[in-house]
């Protein structure tokens, strides 16, 4: 690119395309949105399994295993993605922050849960949490799926806090499945056409 | 009587650079370098011009065990883009009119 005294139709056409050459594509982090809603509704299934068809009795420990594993892929994916992505952008920090901060209130609400042994509001908690988070997602990216996700995960945590354990599980399944497998396919989608 | 362009913002690379920082909280020199297509030598003086007006703040740092340069617009930058977008318009309403 040579340094030349510009015309303004053309300064404006710079301005123009480099600012959509810089913004953050959502469609890049389909991976998350899979990778996070695939391993939440293998985990909700395998609990449901190990109660209702194994009975085993520790078949809550499906959860710390596969999700600290969910966690250091998660992890190990993001700092690879950063090196390469050259640009921080204000949503993409906006979103780190947003999911950090989920995190940090799940690990509160399950210790305390735990605590008090008040199993049954875990899931349903997590799930108006899961709302709250996809909401704020959908809305920094414009992105309506995740927007109509979020009331979704809603609607199926206030229907979880009113059945017994194991169908809990299955409602979140069904939530996770609707409003984060089926949103991530559409961008995974959109990514390899924009 | 139509606003000054502001000759620092008024070229095509430098320019350029103000637009990909205006959008991004931070961006690297490679990132820099591989949007605007320019020369590494070219993009080199145009961000120290950038810096010395103190449009941008450039830091050095190492990762990995390599050199990494990391440009971020300061306020008076976005004040400079601000000013030079609306000159701008100001020239292209009185063209269109």
């Amino acid at each position: 690119m040579e340094n030349n005294v510009l015309k303004h139709e053309a300064s404006l056409k710079i301005i123009y395309d480099m600012i959509e050459s810089a913004k953050s594509r959502i469609g890049r982090n389909y991976f998350y949105y899979l990778f996070w809603g695939y391993l939440v509704a293998f985990t909700c299934i395998a609990e449901f399994l190990l109660i209702k068809v194994v009975q085993y009795p520790q078949h809550y420990l499906v959860w710390p295993i596969l999700m600290t594993l969910g966690t250091l892929v998660t992890l190990w994916f993001y700092l690879r993605q950063k090196r390469a992505e050259g640009a921080r952008t204000f949503i993409g920090t906006a979103m780190a922050y947003l999911w950090l901060g989920w995190m940090i209130s799940l690990g509160i609400l399950i210790f305390f849960a735990n605590m008090r042994q008040a199993y049954g509001v875990i899931l349903p908690t997590a799930m108006a949490m899961y709302g709250l988070a996809i909401f704020v997602s959908g809305g920094l990216v414009n992105y309506k799926p995740l927007i109509w996700g979020a009331l979704l995960a809603w609607i199926s945590g206030i229907i979880a806090f009113l059945v017994p354990y194991p169908v809990q599980l299955l409602i979140f399944t069904g939530a996770v499945a609707l409003s984060y497998i089926v949103p991530g396919h559409l961008l995974k989608i959109k990514s390899k056409t924009m | 009587m139509f606003k000054e362009l502001d000759p620092l913002l008024h070229s095509q690379l430098r320019l350029s650079v103000i637009s990909l920082l205006i959008g991004v909280k931070s961006a690297t020199f490679t990132f820099l370098l591989e949007k605007t297509g320019a020369t590494r030598g070219n993009i080199s003086i145009q961000l120290k011009k950038l810096e010395e007006a103190g449009y941008i703040s450039i830091e050095k740092a190492f990762r990995d065990n390599y050199p990494q340069t990391t440009c971020q617009i300061t306020p008076k930058g976005v004040e400079a883009f601000e000013k030079y977008v609306d000159a701008l318009k100001d020239y292209l309403n009185s063209s269109a009119g």
